[in-house]
């Protein structure tokens, strides 16, 4: 769930990248044009208004210079045609009346001799109103400049009517350019206040005169003007006031204007008199057109991105729409439909794609019958196989039925065979019970019989050692026969025990691992000092690395003691015995070779027998029950191994006694011997064991046979 | 001088025995079954026994068994009429026998084994 939300994430249409791609670059195209247009529609618009302003101001300070300047041309005509300082006092005033009624902007002319003395005066005022132009007169730098040139004081204010009033002054000279005097008039520049509010800027813009110190002197407002306003403080006044001209001349300012609002501004100077005249254009009225033109950009703008929007849509669905048909394909194609009709028609790349997908597509469908039809072809087989093994089935099953039959007779059997071993086994506990019993009889009666032998045998030692004081000769002879006579009861008791327990296979054996070398020469030792009784030469060739083997090495060298013993006995004086060990494959073969007067062929097989010898009626002159041939016989067979004699039975060959034991041991050495099972119960045994061993086995083929 | 103490159930053997130890220079005492042996023992001090393995009363089991409970630990030679493997001599060892002597045995040789343990003692 998890995974899909994740996968749904980070899937992006390829639609909207697309829209968002087209998007970016138009509108990146857009606004940047717009951006650029504006930038230099701007640049233009302020180059144009900086224009417009610098001519309407320099319109309006040629208009305020000529004002002026034409005053000082009527001023100079009349000082002409008056004859003015050459003529009478009363001529002289008749002239400046008539000047003075021409031109209403003078208030008062003053004719003022070489001296500087006033001579003639004439006023369109009351001759009460106070004159404030004496102050200017009497000062002696006007006169010393009104010699030379047109003069033009600062401006005043009335104090009645608080006109601004300005002294312009032209100097008076004869035909000899003699200086005769100075004629002044006292200018009202009321006049020039309708000249300055004439000066149109644009539709809402206004113009204004300002004097050296900053002194409103014209302005369509009279009020402030009448007021004497300074106006230092706007930044275009103070510009011309600080005479900074070189930083911003000829450059339209953005700065508060005389109305207190944001206006295009700029001055020009009047050169003389020394006043300026700055228009001012509001700035929302200067970049009316710019602002228009800017709301008007912004609309397109705004079209064209609304129409970016919808080129982008379309075009990018038109691009997107055979892809996504494509992938819906792929989609139904990967769930197993593959009835799949593309409709993308087109030459390009994405067309071809889809033809391509169809072709593919019919391709996996024709696969995919063919799988159908195979997948049917198998499947008819499948069922005609499992029709023929169900007919099969059918006949087992019937066979089936007839081997039932055969299994009961055979659990029949079974049953018979399982009973009989139950009967075997509790016949083998009994069995076993009776080995006990003869088991501890042996042992009892072997210890009853030694310990008497133990008593008898350790007074005689003590008597011969003298521990019991000292013995006659005759008495010493009579203790050797006693003692002779005790070993031979000794040995005999020995042997009949051995037998015994041999018989009724309670004979124990001890296996260890026996160095077969080292047990011949300590049977060799043993026998050493009865063969000298008889000179004869006993000789042992035993065959070098022979490996040790497991065996009851006391038992065995008992055997080997009774073959030598034996061969002593039956040798002559002065012969030769040899014992010989050697290796064959699987087994140790031990020889004892005599030279006495060999075993005839009848004898051969039985003289391991039990007291054969006594029963044979052989000569009795060797002594001994013939008990020790019985006892090697069974010893050798409970090691698995066999005992044999070879004998021409020719006077003077001897005899060879031979017995081999297995290289591999016979690990369970103890009731290993059997043969001569004096109850014959083991043999019966045996016997019923190995039937039911047949048995079993016969069974077992014959299930065998039924399975397959 | 070392003690020894023959522990068994025929008096003719017991006496040999007893005889000839004495003659070798033993101090020696001798015990007819399991339970007078036992009874003796802590009295005689023995340093050895010689310990027959069949006797009435007590088995040779039960007699090793009750020697435990016994502040004298003497050590055990035992007279026997069978041979032994080397495991069922292991066994013996661990409980305290040190060796045997099959009968019928030269006297010879039941002295040397019994000197063999002898020489070994701290008694001696």
């Amino acid at each position: 769930m998890q995974n899909k939300l994740k996968k749904t994430k980070m899937f992006r249409s390829l639609t909207t990248t697309l829209v968002f791609a087209f998007l970016a670059l138009i509108v990146v195209i857009i606004l940047i044009s717009s951006c650029l247009n504006i930038y230099f529609r701007l640049q233009t618009q302020e180059k144009v208004i900086d224009g417009q302003q610098q001519l309407i101001a320099q319109k309006a300070a040629d208009a305020v210079s000529n004002y002026i300047l034409q005053k000082f041309s009527e001023l100079e005509s009349g000082v002409r045609l008056g004859d003015l300082g050459i003529t009478s006092q009363e001529e002289e005033e008749s002239a400046m009346k008539k000047l003075i009624g021409l031109e209403s902007a003078f208030r008062r002319l003053i004719l003022l001799n070489a001296q500087g003395e006033e001579t003639v005066k004439v006023s369109r005022l009351s001759s009460f109103a106070s004159d404030q132009s004496t102050e200017t007169l009497d000062d002696p730098f006007f006169l010393e400049t009104s010699k030379e040139q047109r003069y033009i004081s600062s401006i005043y204010v009335d104090n009645v009517t608080s006109e601004p009033l300005v002294l312009i002054a032209v100097p008076i000279k004869d035909v000899f350019d003699d200086f005769k005097g100075v004629l002044v008039a006292e200018l009202n520049l009321k006049f020039m206040w309708d000249l300055v509010d004439s000066i149109k800027v644009g539709d809402t813009g206004v113009a204004y005169v300002v004097d050296m110190e900053g002194d409103l002197i014209a302005f369509g407002d009279t009020s402030r003007v009448l007021k004497g306003e300074n106006l230092v403080h706007l930044d275009e006044v103070y510009e011309f006031v600080g005479g900074n001209e070189s930083l911003y001349e000829g450059k339209s300012e953005i700065s508060k204007g005389i109305l207190g609002n944001d206006v295009v501004t700029t001055h020009v100077c009047l050169g003389s008199p020394d006043w300026a005249v700055v228009v001012e254009l509001p700035v929302e009225e200067a970049y009316e057109d710019v602002n228009q033109e800017l709301r008007l950009t912004a609309l397109v703008v705004f079209l064209c991105i609304v129409l970016a929007v919808v080129i982008s849509v379309y075009l990018s669905k038109r691009i997107t729409k055979p892809i996504i048909k494509l992938r819906d394909a792929t989609n139904k194609v990967g769930e197993g439909n593959l009835d799949v009709n593309i409709e993308v028609s087109g030459k390009n790349e994405i067309g071809q794609l889809a033809r391509d997908f169809s072709q593919m597509t019919d391709n996996l469908k024709k696969s995919k019958n063919e799988l159908l039809e195979a997948q049917k072809d198998l499947e008819r087989k499948v069922e005609q196989r499992t029709k023929e093994i169900n007919e099969k089935v059918n006949e087992l099953e019937k066979s089936e039925a007839a081997t039932l039959n055969i299994m009961e007779d055979l659990q029949k059997t079974v049953d018979t065979l399982k009973e009989t071993q139950t009967t075997i086994e509790l016949q083998n506990i009994q069995l076993k019970k009776l080995d006990r019993i003869k088991s501890d009889f042996l042992n009892i009666t072997s210890h009853e019989l030694r310990t008497p032998m133990s008593a008898i045998k350790g007074y005689i030692q003590m008597i011969m050692k003298r521990t019991l004081g000292e013995i006659t000769e005759e008495q010493k002879q009579a203790l050797n026969v006693i003692v002779r006579n005790t070993n031979r009861l000794d040995n005999l008791i020995q042997d009949i025990l051995d037998i015994s327990r041999l018989e009724s296979g309670t004979m124990k054996f001890i296996s260890e691992p026996t160095n077969i070398q080292q047990m011949v020469n300590e049977a060799i030792e043993t026998t050493h000092s009865l063969a000298e009784t008889k000179t004869i030469h006993l000789h042992a060739e035993v065959e070098e690395n022979l490996p040790p083997i497991v065996i009851d090495k006391e038992r065995i060298k008992q055997v080997i003691l009774n073959l030598i013993n034996n061969a002593i006995k039956f040798s002559p004086n002065g012969s030769t015995i040899i014992l010989r060990v050697k290796k064959e494959t699987n087994n140790i073969l031990y020889e004892v070779q005599d030279h006495g007067r060999g075993i005839p062929k009848e004898h051969q097989a039985k003289i391991f027998d039990t007291f054969y010898q006594v029963d044979s009626g052989m000569d009795r002159k060797f002594g001994g029950a013939g008990l020790g041939l019985s006892i090697a016989r069974g010893i050798v067979l409970s090691h698995g191994g066999n005992i044999w004699v070879e004998s021409t039975g020719t006077l003077g060959e001897g005899s060879t006694f031979k017995f081999t034991l297995p290289l591999i041991p016979v690990h369970d050495l103890e009731g290993k011997f059997r043969e001569v099972d004096i109850f014959r119960l083991k043999d019966a045994k045996k016997t019923i064991e190995n039937d039911l061993r047949n048995k079993t086995v016969i069974w077992e083929e014959e299930t065998k046979e039924k399975g397959e | 001088m070392t003690k020894i103490m023959i522990v068994d159930d025929e008096t003719d053997l017991r006496e040999m025995l007893n005889l000839m130890l004495h003659k070798e220079g033993f101090e020696t005492a001798t015990a007819e079954n399991g339970d007078d042996f036992l009874n003796k023992i802590d009295e005689f001090q023995p340093d050895l026994i010689t310990l027959d393995v069949m006797m009435p009363g007590l088995t040779t089991r039960e007699i090793l068994e009750k020697l435990k409970e016994k502040k004298t630990k003497p050590k055990i030679i035992l007279l026997t009429v069978v041979r032994y493997s080397e495991e069922e001599k292991q066994k013996l060892y661990q409980r305290g026998i040190v060796d045997y002597v099959t009968k019928p045995f030269e006297l010879d040789h039941l002295i040397h084994t019994i000197h063999k343990y002898v020489l070994l003692s701290p008694a001696s």
